[in-house]
């Protein structure tokens, strides 16, 4: 009964357009009085969610990733690109996934990733005749690395639900991050490969490409940074975080001089916002964990999964499923505390490694933010093109199926999560 | 009214931004101290930063209200009849105002249950009520800003509605 309670109320305040993370704040709520527990525990719950000093890794990459943008990497960092792929027949399309891998290697998120590299490169393939509409869904889709390959906030936050380390979680990320590019430049592709309107730039010089790099230099050197400083054992990731802050202001103020002194309070105010929102879920997502833990229904529902099949294999793939479901409606955060009660210790049984399947369930939420009705990719794309939400949805098929196969190839083959961290005994 | 509105702006704002900026002083400052001096000057860095970013995001939650930047599903609703969407946002405002007025009242009763039993934070050793104060105080600026933000969207749609008649005629 309280879990009906607790997941109705939720569904039903959320389909009438109430906040995601205040659905989850009334939901819990009448699950607290439901229970007896009284509404009075709900501050201490939310208190308590969100004041950890792991979590202030979040704010400071959405800081970090906002600077840089000012900062005009990712403008370079499309030059550079440009310079190394762009002459061939659908060059722009795997220019803007080769960006997409080095912006998230700078930015945690997927929404922030297509709000820095959407901007130039969806009008410059518009210019260079692509369709606009796929233009703004290869970016949307890409955007969607910006959270696996790390820093990734969804990450810290699984990190710190299932108890892993944040570190071993990014070592994790890498290669997942690239297959997924791969698997997007693929699929982009072939579905471009009759395309008699694309217009082919000429191919760069030798001195053109080191030209360029040089310029991208700056910021190609920030994931060496915050990478390099977690594993040298230099700094924790949530000081790594604080680290790219600094850096990207130093960078962005006097090495390129893009970034305005007046400038800093918008990018300040924006990241601030951004990360309160994040903090919204999760202070309300833990108070509804807590209700759903503390009520037991959390048990329940896991020894109910558990029933339904012993096989291994089986039960990985249900999983999968449920996750997709969520990841159309909530964004990663949200998703996490939602299931997570539920289905860590199915994945104990399982025998799936831990950290991996963060790394999977976080492609799951990546791919979901391309999947209707709630798409936070979609939706930045939308409005930074200016495209309806019904033209861009018709083409973003061919990454969502590209993405479902990414999914699947790490379902059965965990090593390719693995393999990274267990190769420098992080694992 | 309106000076009302932009005096709230500016106060979010500014708790945001000095906010922020103590936070990525502090932290960073504590990585180079690590490496330059024996001892690191401050001791309680992660609490001071956990305490601004507590602060910098219930105001935050208010600000993202006011701004519309809470993840909301639309889908549903905007299917509904046109005559149909004045409900629709009444319940949606009402209901995150109520979640609001909630969390206010009850982190109210928690700060004073803290301030009676004088719990202090162990690092600084400062009283806690410095930082559950957040709470209470920024559940209800939000609550002002639903008010805000519902109303405006109601009178949005009662000049679309005038519009729309007036087309028709």
């Amino acid at each position: 009964m309280i879990g009906f309670i607790l997941i109705g109320t939720f569904f039903l305040l959320l389909v009438m357009r109430i906040p995601v993370a205040a659905s989850m704040g009334l939901a819990s709520i009448a699950g607290m009085l439901y229970e007896g527990y009284g509404i009075l525990v709900f501050p201490s719950v939310f208190y308590a969610a969100i004041a950890k000093y792991t979590l202030l890794a979040i704010p400071f990459f959405i800081l970090a990733g906002i600077i840089m943008d000012y900062a005009g990497i990712s403008r370079r960092l499309i030059d550079f690109a440009n310079a190394c792929c762009g002459d061939r027949k659908g060059g722009l399309a795997v220019v803007t996934i080769v960006v997409a891998c080095f912006f998230a290697a700078i930015s945690g998120s997927g929404p922030a990733t297509v709000a820095a590299i959407g901007g130039v490169l969806i009008p410059a393939m518009v210019r260079n005749g692509y369709e606009k509409n796929f233009a703004t869904a290869i970016v949307a889709s890409a955007g969607g690395i910006g959270m696996v390959i790390p820093p990734s906030i969804p990450f810290i936050i699984f990190a710190m639900l299932a108890e892993q380390s944040v570190g071993t979680m990014f070592m994790a990320g890498i290669i997942p991050g690239l297959l997924m590019g791969l698997t997007f430049a693929i699929a982009a592709l072939f579905y471009l490969r009759n395309d008699k309107n694309i217009i082919r730039r000429e191919k760069s010089t030798w001195k053109g490409i080191w030209t360029t790099f040089r310029k991208a230099f700056w910021g190609l050197l920030t994931p060496v940074i915050i990478l390099g400083g977690i594993y040298g054992g230099i700094f924790t990731p949530t000081e790594a975080a604080g680290v790219a802050v600094v850096y990207g202001l130093f960078v962005g103020i006097f090495v390129y001089r893009e970034i305005k002194v007046t400038a800093l309070f918008r990018i300040f105010v924006d990241a601030s916002v951004s990360s309160a929102i994040i903090m919204f879920i999760m202070g309300c997502a833990g108070a509804f964990t807590w209700i759903l833990t503390t009520s037991a229904v959390a048990a329940k529902l896991s020894a109910a999964l558990l029933s339904v099949s012993a096989n291994n294999t089986v039960m990985m793939l249900i999983i999968m499923v449920i996750f997709m479901i969520a990841g159309c409606f909530v964004d990663s955060a949200s998703g996490f505390y939602l299931l997570l009660p539920i289905i860590l210790p199915i994945v104990k049984k399982t025998g799936y490694p831990m950290y991996a399947f963060g790394v999977l369930a976080t492609v799951n939420f990546a791919i979901g933010q391309i999947t209707p009705p709630v798409g936070s990719n979609l939706f930045v794309a939308c409005n930074i093109a200016d495209v309806t939400m019904r033209d861009l949805v018709s083409k973003v098929w061919p990454f969502l199926i590209a993405g479902i196969v990414c999914l699947l190839l790490m379902t059965f083959f965990p090593q390719i999560i693995t393999c990274l961290p267990s190769l420098l005994g992080l694992s | 009214m309106k000076r009302l509105w932009s005096f709230l702006n500016i106060f979010e704002e500014s708790i945001m931004v000095i906010g922020m900026t103590i936070m990525v002083f502090f932290n960073f400052f504590n990585v180079v101290c690590r490496y330059l001096l024996p001892q690191t000057p401050f001791s309680y860095t992660e609490e001071l930063v956990i305490l601004v970013f507590i602060w910098v995001s219930m105001f935050g939650i208010s600000y993202g209200y006011r701004k519309g930047s809470h993840t909301i599903l639309n889908v549903f609703t905007d299917r509904l009849p046109f005559r149909f969407q004045p409900f629709v946002i009444f319940f949606a405002a009402a209901s995150s105002a109520v979640l609001m007025l909630l969390f206010a009242y009850t982190g109210y009763r928690m700060v004073m249950n803290q301030v009676e039993y004088e719990q202090v934070l162990p690092g600084m050793r400062i009283p806690m009520p410095f930082v559950s104060a957040a709470i209470p105080l920024g559940a209800a600026v939000t609550f002002i800003s639903i008010l805000k933000t519902g109303f405006e969207e109601m009178k949005g749609h009662f000049s679309r509605a005038g519009e729309k008649k007036e087309a028709a005629a």
